[in-house]
């Protein structure tokens, strides 16, 4: 892509590209150097100046994570918090998103202005109230307390999502079937469901992301290594230990790993979940 | 748009019963909403009043479980603890820094991100990327690169003369806000990014080649077609940003827990602390109360002054 073939650019057109970069730098680099961090030994990484080179770079650091600390139990914790949360909060959602989409009902702007507002209220208001609640529930460092707070501040993005996605299929398919006699639930399962499965998995994804990286309900919900998330764990490993830079990196990483799977794999979609329901379409 | 609703056939006898009769007829729409509805309900709006409530209470945990009625008591402690004077002052730093830096980089970024470019489609989702990173992951890594000891940035500075003094960024009590809240740029501009690229991609592309050809220069386009056209989409960012500002201390909570001093102190992380410390859950209620009026009233004045800057 040099100018010297094509017709000369403006110098405007270089400028936007310097920005253009410079964006994905302040983005990147820093994961970068953490991953690169986590690779070197400590002695590299106490060195300074510091010596930028490929050589000497190990895994180690991820194998000891995995080995001595319970970091392992700690993911696994995460995963089938957020697994569940996905479970119910699509579930859930993808039934009130269907019902906004299809049918204009009394009361339909009320639900959708609900959903609108959650959005408002600061979640610490909620932090104590919903501590004492999970206590009288006897839901504390549990699973499913956890679970029930994550599905319920996910759901209204979920519902504004789906109701986003079914509103752009043509309603005629439905229609079709329903006269050749589906019932609705029929032609929204056989007809609807299959065409928003991408759809679906953004905003699964989503989701996924919201419980796996949350620190404050987490840290307040669980008491224990038996329900305790990573971002918990991990906080309180580099309190008591002084984890060595090559170490909390690698942890770092570790835990990041999914989130990039994730976004590589939806990640287009997904950011659409951010602005949805508070722009006009 | 096309109707939105599925054609019901008409004028034919249900061949459902039971259960099956509910979702054909004409509440359909209600039995599928009930669930999640009485998820919001339950874990939302009850404990938001729970919430309220607890704030005219004297509960602390440590005297024993129930509460006593103290009416506004817990609201007069407020304006007596310097503490929380303190965290005002900062969170209103905090809110007014945050918000100027996040929704300028966030425009720019969405005016350079909305022009054609080569695997620009692959940029934009790089570049939001530390939005949907961990927190804790940004927190502990911020802190290696700021770290006095052995931060590639901090060295890096430090080589073309800029110190934070002997005992680095994170000890100075005037700095410390600074370095948090450049942290949260890098993580929270994505998210203006989003909304304003959205809205700018709204704008109909012939409109650039109208005002060209009446001769307007980029500048000109930008303040006089762009920014006004988009100006609902700033609003409703900035009152969601602040309100992500204002309502999650986790960034504060794990690269500063407050320190150094009480110099990075903010009404959420305040309000945590004398909840799961102190274990006085009514006074932290009463702080969070305030964050909430807080809120509600920078979102009022701020509609406002949206829409009278439109009229003129």
């Amino acid at each position: 892509m040099t100018t010297t073939k094509k017709k000369k650019r403006p110098i405007s057109y270089h400028l936007v590209n310097v920005g253009i970069g410079f964006l994905a730098i302040f983005a990147i680099m820093p994961l970068i150097w953490t991953f690169y961090t986590s690779l070197r030994t400590n002695v590299d990484i106490n060195k300074f100046p510091t010596k930028f080179s490929l050589s000497n770079l190990s895994f180690d650091a991820y194998v000891g994570v995995w080995r001595d600390t319970n970091f392992p139990l700690l993911i696994k914790n995460s995963l089938i918090v957020s697994t569940l949360t996905v479970i119910i909060s699509l579930t859930l959602g993808t039934l009130a998103g269907y019902a906004l989409s299809r049918s204009k009902f009394k009361g339909r702007q009320n639900v959708l202005l609900i959903y609108l507002a959650i959005r408002l209220v600061p979640g610490v208001l909620l932090l104590i109230p919903i501590y004492i609640f999970m206590n009288t529930l006897g839901l504390l460092d549990s699973y499913a307390g956890l679970t029930l707070a994550y599905t319920t501040f996910t759901l209204p993005a979920t519902v504004w999502l789906m109701k986003g996605f079914f509103d752009s299929l043509p309603p005629d398919l439905e229609n079709a079937a329903r006269i050749d006699g589906c019932s609705r639930m029929g032609a929204m399962w056989r007809v609807s469901i299959p065409l928003v499965l991408p759809g679906l998995a953004a905003t699964g994804t989503l989701t996924a992301i919201t419980a796996w990286n949350d620190v404050l309900f987490a840290l307040m919900l669980t008491s224990s290594d038996r329900t305790r998330t990573w971002p918990v764990g991990l906080k309180e490993m580099i309190g008591e230990f002084q984890l060595p830079w090559e170490a909390l990196t690698a942890t770092a990483m570790l835990s990041l790993l999914p989130v990039v799977i994730g976004f590589a794999l939806v990640g287009r979609k997904m950011v659409a979940g951010i602005t949805a329901g508070s722009l006009k379409d | 748009m096309s109707t939105r609703t599925a054609l019901p056939p008409k004028k034919r006898k249900s061949p459902y019963r039971g259960f099956h009769s509910i979702l054909e007829g004409k509440y359909f729409a209600w039995v599928l909403l009930v669930p999640s509805l009485v998820l919001v309900v339950t874990f939302i709006f009850y404990p938001l009043y729970r919430g309220i409530y607890l704030s005219f209470t004297r509960t602390v945990l440590l005297e024993g479980p129930g509460s006593t009625f103290i009416g506004l008591e817990n609201f007069r402690q407020m304006f007596k603890d310097s503490l929380f004077l303190l965290a005002t002052k900062n969170t209103l730093i905090f809110m007014v820094v945050g918000l100027i830096t996040q929704l300028a980089l966030g425009l720019a970024a969405a005016m350079l991100l909305s022009q054609d470019r080569k695997y620009i489609g692959l940029i934009r989702v790089l570049v939001v990327l530390p939005w949907f990173t961990p927190p804790v992951v940004t927190a502990y890594m911020w802190r290696f690169i700021l770290d006095q000891n052995s931060g590639v940035l901090i060295k890096m500075l430090e080589s073309v003369g800029i110190s934070f003094g002997p005992a680095g960024l994170w000890s100075n009590p005037d700095l410390a806000i600074y370095a948090v809240l450049f942290v949260d740029l890098w993580a929270s501009y994505p998210f203006f990014m989003l909304f304003l690229l959205a809205g700018i991609q709204g704008i109909p592309k012939d409109m650039r080649e109208s005002t060209s050809v009446d001769g307007a220069s980029s500048w000109q386009h930008f303040r006089y077609v762009i920014l006004p056209l988009i100006s609902p989409v700033i609003v409703v960012s900035s009152i969601l940003g602040v309100i992500h500002l204002i309502n999650s201390p986790t960034l504060v909570l794990l690269m500063t827990n407050g320190g150094p001093g009480d110099s990075t102190t903010v009404l959420p992380l305040l309000a945590f602390q004398v909840a799961f410390q102190m274990y006085d859950f009514g006074y932290s209620s009463a702080i969070s109360v305030a964050v909430l009026a807080a809120i509600a009233g920078f979102a009022m004045v701020y509609i406002r002054f949206a829409r009278f800057g439109k009229e003129d």
